[in-house]
């Protein structure tokens, strides 16, 4: 009984570790600032954007309870002078703590602040990423 | 000795003409940064996969034969150029234009119409097509319906190059056949363009590192450029090669059409878009792939949009008197001043935090215009 717990928490500390890893390891990753306590971290992996013109971006979760999030929303601001965007962003789930996002447009150059909202099983993660469009 | 005094003087003048030169590109690496992004121009041609006839040449001539004819009104009083004077930059002199009516707002110069993503000041189509069918539809313009189109254009001198492209118009349903005809409209106004002008040149030069080249554009224009980019705010919103970012602001224009009635700008657009039977999403694109699609079903409708409309692009401006979605200024003089004494007032949107009264004095005024004028001058 007992070694299956440690073998249990064995692999699920490797599992951990693989994920965490995964963010790490991801070339030209920018990493997302997490504005909520718990033990997720992320990364973006950012296509080149071109202003006001539709772009993607990919999202990676790491960490012990990264492959738990179910769903994300994406939205932008500039907190310069509080623009939004004006289209809502398509979000596929690729599996493994990945998303796709798609359908974003910056459409007026200067500091974009990504937010992302992850919910899974507990309570929801809010993360930002700042971007500059020009 | 003499060999010397003319190797100094060769020096000197050398010296002389170089700082001439580089004096002559007032911008900062940053201001030449953000020109480039200004071009190139013009684009290079891609055909609109939405319509199977964007491109050909049959098409491009029976669109410009049906633009400059009356047969597309029910009463064969109006031709589309009525309101695009080709002599105007394809846009109207009136500050409203008239159909059967006076309309609500000033005429959209037609020229690189093709690069827009949304089309008409509200933006109430997501393509070319779909907006030239309005003004044949609607009872204050050209008021045809389908059936009346069908037949004005099987009585016409224009059913054989029709047939030719599009096949027996007796076989179509009427609707086909509107969609058809403004397909070709769309093909010949997608070859309105204007060409490279002398701050494509300045631009062209500076990405070739030909500061020599470069220098040819007059400083006035250069310091005009730089309020432009920089205190001016302009290229938040008038960006990108053709000088627009293809969405929509509140610029400080009135939206008021008389003392009870508002034009509610890109509000109204959309719902105009939601309503459409012809978007890239619908069953009249051409484009199995859907591919500008995905704009109409991810807009989002905010509550900002309220009294917004399209930025317009400034090339060929010069050409397009008088000004705004409503033709309320008269020249480009009036924008500038606009801008320059803008009323925080009247900007009824709650983000529109970068415009606020630039407070120019006369000869920065006269360099922005100067500036906006390189914009139009490929015409000569
Ligand atoms: C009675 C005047 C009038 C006539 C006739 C007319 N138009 Fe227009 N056109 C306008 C006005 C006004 C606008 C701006 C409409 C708006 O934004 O609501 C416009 C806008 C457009 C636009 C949008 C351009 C852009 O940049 O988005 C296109 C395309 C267009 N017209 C094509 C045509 C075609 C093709 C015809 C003939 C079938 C035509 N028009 C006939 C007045 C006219
Ligand atoms: C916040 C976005 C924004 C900024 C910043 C901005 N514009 Fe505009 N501009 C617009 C919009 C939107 C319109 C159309 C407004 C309307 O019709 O109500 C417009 C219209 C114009 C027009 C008239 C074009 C036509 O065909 O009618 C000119 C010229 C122009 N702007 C130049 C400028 C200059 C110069 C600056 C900088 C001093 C500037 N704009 C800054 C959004 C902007």
């Amino acid at each position: 009984m007992k070694t299956l717990a440690t073998l249990l928490s064995m692999l699920c500390a490797n599992l951990w570790a693989t994920t965490a890893l995964a963010c790490q390891s991801e070339a030209e990753a920018k990493p997302l600032i997490s504005t909520s306590p718990g033990e997720v971290s992320g990364v973006a992996i950012l296509e080149p954007i071109p202003l006001s013109q539709p772009f993607g971006l990919q999202l990676l979760f790491c960490g012990k309870d990264a492959t738990t999030i179910k769903e994300i929303k994406v939205g932008a601001v500039m907190p310069a002078h509080q623009h939004g965007m004006n289209y809502t962003p398509v979000v596929d789930a690729l599996g493994d703590g990945r998303f796709a996002v798609s359908g974003m447009v910056f459409h007026m150059p200067g500091l974009w602040a990504v937010q992302i909202a992850a919910t899974g099983r507990a309570m929801p993660m809010y993360f930002t990423l700042e971007v500059h469009a020009r | 000795m003499i060999k010397s005094v003319f190797g100094l003087l060769a020096l000197f003048l050398g010296a002389l003409w170089m700082s001439a030169a580089t004096a002559e590109v007032i911008l900062s690496d940053n201001e030449i940064a953000l020109t480039l992004s200004h071009g190139p121009w013009p684009p290079a041609f891609v055909a609109d996969p939405s319509n199977r006839v964007s491109g050909l040449p049959a098409a491009i001539k029976l669109g410009k034969g049906l633009f400059f004819n009356p047969v597309l009104s029910r009463d064969g009083s109006m031709s589309c150029s009525d309101c695009h004077d080709p002599s105007h930059g394809f846009a109207d002199p009136k500050a409203r234009s008239v159909g059967k009516v006076i309309l609500d707002r000033n005429a959209l110069s037609l020229t690189n119409v093709r690069g827009h993503r949304w089309f008409g000041w509200a933006g109430g189509n997501d393509n070319l097509w779909a907006q030239s069918l309005v003004p044949i539809l609607n009872p204050d313009e050209m008021n045809h319906d389908d059936e009346s189109l069908k037949t004005a254009i099987a009585k016409s001198t224009w059913i054989q190059d029709y047939e030719a492209l599009f096949g027996p118009l007796s076989e179509q349903a009427a609707t086909d056949v509107s969609v058809n005809i403004a397909k070709s409209l769309a093909a010949y106004q997608e070859t309105l363009e204007t060409g490279p002008t002398s701050f494509d040149r300045f631009r062209n030069a500076m990405e070739r590192g030909d500061i020599a080249a470069a220098a040819h554009y007059p400083l006035a224009a250069q310091r005009g450029l730089q309020i432009f980019l920089g205190r001016g705010n302009c290229a938040f919103c008038h960006s990108g090669p053709a000088f627009t970012n293809r969405e929509f602001h509140d610029a400080g224009v009135p939206y008021f059409i008389n003392q009870t009635r508002v034009d509610t700008g890109r509000y109204g657009g959309l719902e105009a878009l939601f309503a459409s039977p012809f978007t890239l999403a619908g069953s009249y694109s051409d484009d199995r792939e859907k591919s500008g699609a995905w704009a109409v079903r991810q807009v989002q409708p905010l509550h900002s949009d309220f009294g917004t409309f399209r930025v317009p692009s400034l090339r060929g401006t010069a050409r397009t008197a008088p000004y705004m979605h409503n033709g309320s200024l008269a020249d480009l003089q009036a924008v500038v001043d606009h801008y320059n004494t803008i009323d925080l007032e009247r900007l009824h949107t709650d983000g529109e935090a970068i415009l606020t009264p630039l407070a120019l004095s006369k000869r920065e005024s006269s360099d922005l215009l100067k500036f906006l004028r390189t914009l139009s001058d490929d015409e000569g």
